[in-house]
């Protein structure tokens, strides 16, 4: 009885952490973003809410929960209320399984990647009720575009992820972080970026299109034509729509951090730390959130640059470029693993 | 030089006397590229089609005149071979004023007349649809003819207006039935091109028809003009093409200076040449900023933006306006350029080729860029000339006819540039075209400063009020979106009679519907783009 | 275009350094308030009147195309001549900004250089459209209406 009782307190205190975690994050990250998006356009970026205005994530949120909230007359009110919700839901079940330090995940999960690839996909359900709901042709459009590229990039994502899969003999996300911990020559880290390259470039082209950001941009802002599937929604829904992006923003990098970039483990440093004790979970925790945002940086970088592709240049792209490479990695791993 | 110029005059005297017997004709060679032809309504379209015939293939301006007691139409054609531009007038009863339509001959017709209906209600016989372009469907009168009095009443209608409601068409197709949509693109846009609404006829994502409803920023600069002195015009003409507005200034003072026979100094001509310049730069570098806005490439716009403040702080310093600079008046300049603005200029061309080495490696070396553009609404060289379009556009399909060259202006001649053209005449060859301009027009400015004399910016002999005798004059020029033409009629009184204005950007976009079709929207947005309009002067 | 530059284009990589470089460079902005904008020497603003050099003749008012330029009478002069006392009233311009268009016609108008544009201001909104009025003793710089007779103007 203790037993699951202790279960379950481990379970929530594990969630809890988890939803902080991506909170802060987030709210961390909405800052960012505009920093590093107006540094490259040669401009300032938010300064005036709070040193360097680091306030301006606050800001945001209370001029958010201050706006009307408006709900279209036609609108199907069931489904458009929940879209929201279950988007924020939806984006935040992946983050269960990625852990920030070994033994510091809420959910081990001895199927994780299974578990990831599985929930990743529900995010769809939740941008087709907005459209749907919202009673507007534009946000229609808009959000079978979005459902479309989804669909297109899920395979090549799952596929990428295949190989890995095979080299370490496990689902587990901290069994595959263990798998890296370790250098050649006590200083060439064994991250599988190096043993995947090929995998590599398609997770990130299939994460970056799981996102919806630049170049693959059409869910968040086609504004050529329509304005994407959350046209109609205005005040604490909008948030919710862009706090769920922003979680899956951070979702992606941290598992690209933990599936190539050798997660918690840097070669020099972790084991000097080994002997620190409870230390030890610090460094980690601190290697693994340096890691995700050079890897956020990077994809912000790239927002900055690329223009937006076109619908049948993205659906090509997906199915008549990412797949086969996905597949032929597979096919190499799999001669490779054979022959060892 | 008096050769040459006996040698051209000879084309025009050749072109008048082979007119002079026919149609009922009476034509005067006026002077230099200009064959004034007066013709009765009965001959008039025979006329038209020999005209057509012996090579006239560009039609650049239909006008409408009120003179009081008949309506005149106006017709300018131009020939390349030899350059000629035949002004053909044509009197109506103002009972009856109706003529036929030679959009059969020339599509570019097509727009014009539906203007001078709207604005002097002269019926086209033969046009395909003749309705209202720039103002509503519902309005009363005509405004240009000189007994038109504002109707103190309101004059909307009541009820729907029309092509609000999406109409769904049920069409027999092959396999079943197919839907035929109505998508409203509507006057505000997204992207920063201006109020322009597009009615576009989509089936699934292909567009079958496009069609732009103008006017909503219809201001009667025309008839605002027959009422302000000429000196007041010119900060009229600014608010045209407000992206480029030297140019404006530069079309309307050399219609005036030609009316009254001024000779600008020299000074004044080079300056005109190295401000027109700077212009083209400035709005080049607008169209590849907000050509990267559309792209969804932010980081590009504020580049663009950027590169245009070097030219615009050039302008502030010489007129006192970053946008609106009413500089290039009737005579010369208003007043000669300050100290140490010529260092300024040579600065700037040092510095705008870095600058420009970026946009290559950003645009050439981006393959999303490139499959975007290449490509995309492909424009044919003999459908561009036909349909009336010209400047970057027609060259960008190959067409090499600039106004700077063909029928040259202040002291162009003594400067050696290229006509840049591209063969493909597709978005990205409309976009690299602006990109190699840019750099053309760096060498003229370049050679330009070099050579720059000294003396006075203004004619001697301008009046303070001017009145220019009784006549009518059409002046062209290069302005960066195209041919910019005035045709100003003057009647000996301090204010002109008419002023017609002929902008590039409205024949660029009439031509536009006619070689979108069978494109997805994502594409027809970036043709849309590409052709680089200003609402300005499209509704003036 | 060969198979290496065709990767090139692909991987994005020289767009990438574009703006990478770009990143370094000092941002262009001006943080206004705290950093005002140097005004250039011509730039067209607001008027400024020279009670001093006025002579009246009204051609500021018939040069501006909108008509934003009123002659008002600020007092009659008595002048001497030929040995008759000739009464010529005294006006000077007053603004409406609110139709100007700063096109500097009225400037170029003025044959004695009494009407100048000020470069040293850039804010001129006002919360309503009275406040836009600008009488002649704002643009000669004053800042309450002189009474009769007082600094009313050379002459």
């Amino acid at each position: 009885m203790s037993e699951l009782i202790w279960s379950i307190a481990k379970a929530l205190v594990g969630v809890v952490a988890v939803i902080l975690f991506l909170s802060l994050n987030v709210l961390f990250l909405t800052w960012l973003e505009r920093k590093v998006i107006a540094r490259i356009h040669v401009r300032y970026g938010p300064n005036r809410a709070g040193p360097f205005g680091l306030l301006q994530p606050i800001a945001d949120m209370l001029k958010l929960l201050t706006k009307e909230d408006i709900v279209p007359e036609k609108a199907d009110r069931l489904v458009f209320n929940l879209a929201p919700v279950m988007a924020f839901l939806f984006a935040l079940l992946p983050a269960v399984t990625i852990g920030i330090g070994s033994g510091l995940i809420a959910a081990d999960l001895p199927a994780g990647v299974l578990y990831i690839a599985a929930v990743s996909s529900l995010s769809t359900i939740a941008v087709l009720m907005a459209a749907w709901g919202s009673n507007n042709k534009y946000s229609l459009l808009g959000g079978m575009r979005t459902a479309a590229q989804s669909l297109s990039y899920e395979i090549p994502l799952v596929l990428s992820m295949l190989g890995i899969v095979a080299i370490v003999g496990s689902l587990s996300t901290q069994d595959i972080v263990e798998a890296q911990s370790s250098a050649w020559f006590g200083i060439i880290p064994k991250w599988f970026i190096f043993y995947q390259p090929l995998a590599f470039i398609v997770f990130l082209s299939a994460v970056v299109a799981e996102m919806g950001r630049i170049p693959f941009d059409l869910p968040e802002s086609e504004s050529e034509l329509v304005a994407g599937f959350h046209t109609e929604y205005s005040g604490m829904k909008f948030a919710m729509f862009m706090f769920a992006e922003y979680i899956h923003f951070v979702v992606g990098s941290a598992l690209l951090v933990t599936l190539f970039l050798g997660g918690w483990y840097l070669p020099v440093i972790s084991p000097l730390a080994e002997n620190l004790g409870v230390l030890k979970y610090l460094v980690q925790v601190a290697i693994f959130v340096a890691k995700m945002y050079v890897v956020i940086f990077f994809l912000m970088w790239v927002r900055g640059t690329l223009t937006r592709t076109k619908v049948n240049d993205m659906l090509g792209f997906g199915w008549k470029g990412l797949l086969p490479l996905a597949l032929l990695n597979v096919v190499v791993t799999g001669v490779v693993l054979t022959l060892r | 030089m008096e050769e040459a110029k006996q040698h051209v005059l000879e084309a025009e005297q050749r072109l008048a006397q082979e007119l002079a017997g026919k149609f009922n004709a009476s034509a005067e060679a006026k002077r230099r590229h200009r064959v004034e032809v007066s013709v009765e309504r009965g001959s008039f379209f025979p006329l038209m089609e020999h005209l057509k015939s012996t090579g006239f293939d560009h039609l650049s301006c239909i006008t409408g005149v009120d003179l009081g007691e008949s309506l005149e139409a106006v017709y300018h054609l131009w020939r390349q071979g030899d350059r000629v531009l035949a002004e053909v007038h044509v009197e109506l009863p103002r009972e009856q004023p109706e003529i036929e339509s030679v959009v059969s001959l020339w599509r570019a017709a097509d727009w014009h007349e539906r203007e001078t209906y709207d604005m002097l209600g002269i019926v086209f016989r033969g046009h395909p649809d003749l309705r209202r372009i720039l103002l509503p469907e519902s309005f009363q009168g005509y405004p240009l003819r000189r007994d038109f009095k504002l109707n103190p009443q309101p004059w909307y209608r009541e009820g729907k207006a029309e092509l609000w409601e999406t109409e769904v068409k049920v069409e027999e197709g092959e396999a079943g039935e197919t839907e035929t949509m109505v998508l409203n693109i509507g006057p505000q846009h997204p992207s920063t091109h201006g109020v322009c609404r597009l009615v576009t006829t989509l089936s699934g994502e292909t567009v079958l028809k496009v069609d732009p409803v103008i006017g909503y920023l219809h201001r009667g600069i025309e008839k605002i003009c027959e009422n302000r002195t000429y000196p007041q015009i010119v900060p009229l003409t600014d608010r045209l093409d407000y992206i480029s507005a030297m140019a404006n200034n530069w079309g309307y003072a050399l219609a005036v200076e030609e009316l009254m026979g001024i000779k600008v100094p020299e000074r004044a001509e080079y300056l005109r040449v190295i401000l027109a310049e700077l212009q083209r730069i400035a709005n080049h570098l607008m169209f590849i900023a907000a050509f990267g806005a559309d792209l969804g490439a932010w980081t590009v716009m504020m580049y663009g933006f950027r590169e245009r403040e070097m030219v615009l702080d050039l302008m502030e310093q010489v007129s006192g306006q970053r946008l609106l600079y009413n500089y290039i008046t009737i005579g010369g300049l208003r007043e000669d350029v300050p100290q140490g603005w010529e260092d300024n200029v040579r600065i700037f061309l040092q510095e705008l080729p870095k600058r420009l080495k970026d946009y290559k490696t950003y645009f050439f070396n981006n393959e999303i860029f490139l499959r975007r553009c290449r490509g995309v609404g492909v424009l044919e060289p003999e459908l561009a000339i036909e349909l009336g379009v010209t400047g970057p556009m027609l060259r960008a399909s190959g067409v090499p006819r600039d106004l700077r060259r063909d029928e040259p202006y202040s002291v162009y001649p003594k400067f050696d540039f290229e006509v840049v053209t591209e063969q493909e005449g597709d978005t990205l060859a409309r976009f690299v075209i602006r990109l190699r301009e840019i750099e053309e027009s760096l060498r003229i400015i370049e050679q330009a400063i070099d050579d720059l004399p000294e003396g006075e910016v203004m004619a001697e002999k301008v009046p303070k009020v001017i009145r220019p005798p009784k006549g009518h004059a059409y002046s062209r020029v290069e302005s960066p979106k195209g041919e910019l033409a005035f045709y100003v009629v003057s009647d000996g009184s301090p204010k002109p009679y008419r002023v017609r204005i002929r902008s590039p950007a409205f024949c660029n976009l009439s031509a536009f519907p006619h070689y979108c079709t069978g494109e997805i929207i994502p594409d027809m947005i970036i043709n849309f783009a590409s052709v680089d309009i200003v609402m300005g002067e499209i509704d003036r | 275009m060969s198979v290496i530059q065709k990767i090139k284009n692909l991987s994005h990589i020289l767009p990438m350094s574009v703006t990478f470089k770009h990143l370094f460079k000092p941002p262009i902005t001006l943080q206004y308030p705290e950093e005002r904008q140097q005004l250039k020497q011509r730039y067209r603003c607001l008027q400024r009147l020279d009670v001093k050099k006025c002579i009246s003749c009204g051609n500021c008012a018939r040069a501006c195309p909108n008509g934003a330029i009123e002659m008002k009478v600020v007092g009659i002069e008595e002048k001497k001549v030929k040995d008759k006392v000739v009464k010529k009233e005294k006006k000077h311009p007053e603004v409406y900004l609110g139709r100007c268009m700063y096109c500097g016609l009225c400037v170029d108008a003025c044959p004695v250089k009494a009407l100048t544009w000020r470069n040293d201001v850039l804010e001129l909104a006002e919360y309503t459209r009275e406040e836009l009025f600008y009488p002649w003793w704002k643009l000669a710089g004053y800042e309450v209406e002189p009474a009769k007779g007082e600094g009313g103007g050379g002459q």
